[in-house]
């Protein structure tokens, strides 16, 4: 089994080899896309033939990002569920819980301070009571 | 007085003081209060980032959900509301009956394909927000330990055990000559002893667990930028819709036109910019030079924390005004 960078290291992987080959398809229709409207932006008129070149650039835009849409989403749930940010998360608990230790042995210096103080409190109102010397 | 006799053989008050001041310089030389700024920057910042990472996982998981409707409505041959197999029966009291129902999406060539259940569009950015609040957590009890007031409890104790011992012996002896100043200067001795061993607790402690966070927080860093990358494509989709709709359907002679095609790219465009793991470089920026800073007591690292600290809370404003613009984007 692979270890956990490993493994989120292979979604990440994944993912972008879905990514960089979904980008070869989108990058020529994007580019008619843009060339298009710009043309049309630039108060020119589009031929029939143009209009219907951007309605398929237009319509393989969608289908490519839709499918870039999936592949995010297949790689952010994988991400989530990954035994590496288990890790993570796991690790920065065990400091604090470290940490509240401290806390408590700090608690425990105070409180054994305070009972030498109480103890010689205590002793104090006894001698209070003593005999006094003549 | 077997005690006072004792007491007189002590150095003089005028030697008392000057040994008790240097001892006293001392432990401040060393003292954790050097590092209260970064440590209560860095909570500040922790919190900071972990509230406005929120705000964007809500708007993704609008952004999920609004994306995972309209991709269904559009081509439910393709992406579809789906219920689980055996779920939605009448409630029965003595097995669980549950009524799950998810998105199942698709790409039109059937390559790739995602089921959305209920975490993926109400929770989608969970792993993140998990790691900010542990990482919060850390941040809270490396606080509690620094200004732990540890010291000042036992100073009171000693001095009310010096008030009790002053009583012992004028209570053995009334007419015991007594000089008060002798006490106060063992009291300060004993304070100054249990203040040394306080400090080193302290500072153990918070150069331990600075020294453990780096390595889950420098993974979380590399883990936050993938993240990122991921959550980018959900994040931006409205946005990018938006944005080519609004080029194509321009008319180039309408200024109107003009202006909201122009904020439609440049909203677009600040998504795909929005600083969502750069905040957290400057959070683990400002944690390092914190621990590099308890390490070799360097005030030059402090400093370096301390300015890293100062741009999260603007990265993280930032982020909570894209992920409220967002918000409001998707209610249109």
């Amino acid at each position: 089994m692979a270890d956990p960078v490993s493994e989120f290291q292979a979604i990440v992987d994944t993912r972008n080899d879905a990514f960089k080959q979904l980008s070869e398809v989108e990058a020529p229709a994007l580019a008619k896309f843009n060339d298009l409207v710009n043309k049309k932006n630039t108060g020119q008129t589009l031929s029939a033939d143009e209009q219907n070149q951007l309605q398929v650039a237009r319509s393989t835009l969608d289908t490519v990002h839709h499918a870039m849409w999936i592949v995010g989403q297949v790689s952010l749930q994988a991400m989530n569920d990954s035994a590496l940010l288990r890790d993570i998360k796991n690790s920065l608990k065990a400091v604090s819980a470290d940490l509240e230790d401290t806390v408590n042995r700090l608690k425990r210096i105070a409180a054994v301070a305070a009972t030498a103080a109480s103890v010689a409190a205590t002793v104090a109102a006894l001698a209070e009571k003593l005999p006094k010397p003549v | 007085m077997r005690i006072t006799a004792h007491m007189r053989d002590w150095p003089t008050t005028a030697v008392w003081r000057m040994l008790i001041a240097t001892l006293i310089l001392g432990v401040a030389a060393c003292s954790t209060s050097d590092y209260d700024a970064p440590i209560q920057a860095f909570k500040s910042a922790t919190d900071a980032a972990a509230t406005s990472t929120g705000k964007v996982n809500t708007s993704l998981a609008e952004a999920t959900l609004n994306y995972a409707v309209k991709s269904a409505a559009r081509d439910p041959a393709n992406n579809h509301l789906k219920r689980e197999a055996k779920d939605c029966g009448a409630y029965n009291p003595a097995t669980e009956v549950r009524c799950r129902a998810y998105f199942e999406l698709r790409s039109a060539d059937g390559e790739h394909s995602v089921t959305l259940r209920r975490d993926d569009y109400s929770d989608p950015l969970r792993g993140m927000v998990g790691i900010l609040e542990a990482a919060q957590t850390y941040a809270t009890n490396l606080l509690a330990v620094e200004q732990a007031n540890t010291a000042e409890q036992v100073n009171n104790s000693v001095d009310s055990i010096q008030a009790s011992l002053v009583q012992i012996v004028k209570a053995a002896n009334p007419k015991a000559e007594f000089n008060d100043q002798i006490p106060q200067a063992a009291g300060e001795a004993v304070k100054w002893a249990f203040g040394q061993y306080i400090e080193s607790v302290k500072f153990d402690a918070l150069r331990k667990a600075t020294s453990a966070a780096r390595s889950p927080l420098a993974l979380a860093q590399v883990v936050f930028k993938d993240m990122e990358q991921s959550a980018k494509i959900a994040l931006t989709s409205s946005a990018m819709e938006a944005a080519s709709d609004s080029i194509q359907k321009m008319n180039p002679h309408n200024e109107s036109d003009i202006r909201t095609t122009l904020a439609a790219q440049n909203a677009y465009d600040d998504l795909l910019t929005a600083p969502l793991s750069s905040m957290f470089d400057n959070l683990v920026g400002a944690h390092e030079s914190l621990a590099k800073a308890l390490e070799g007591g360097s005030h030059l690292s402090l400093r370096e924390a301390l300015g890293k600290l100062d741009d999260i809370e603007k990265q993280a404003q930032t982020l909570a005004k894209i992920a409220t613009d967002l918000h409001d984007a998707l209610k249109k």
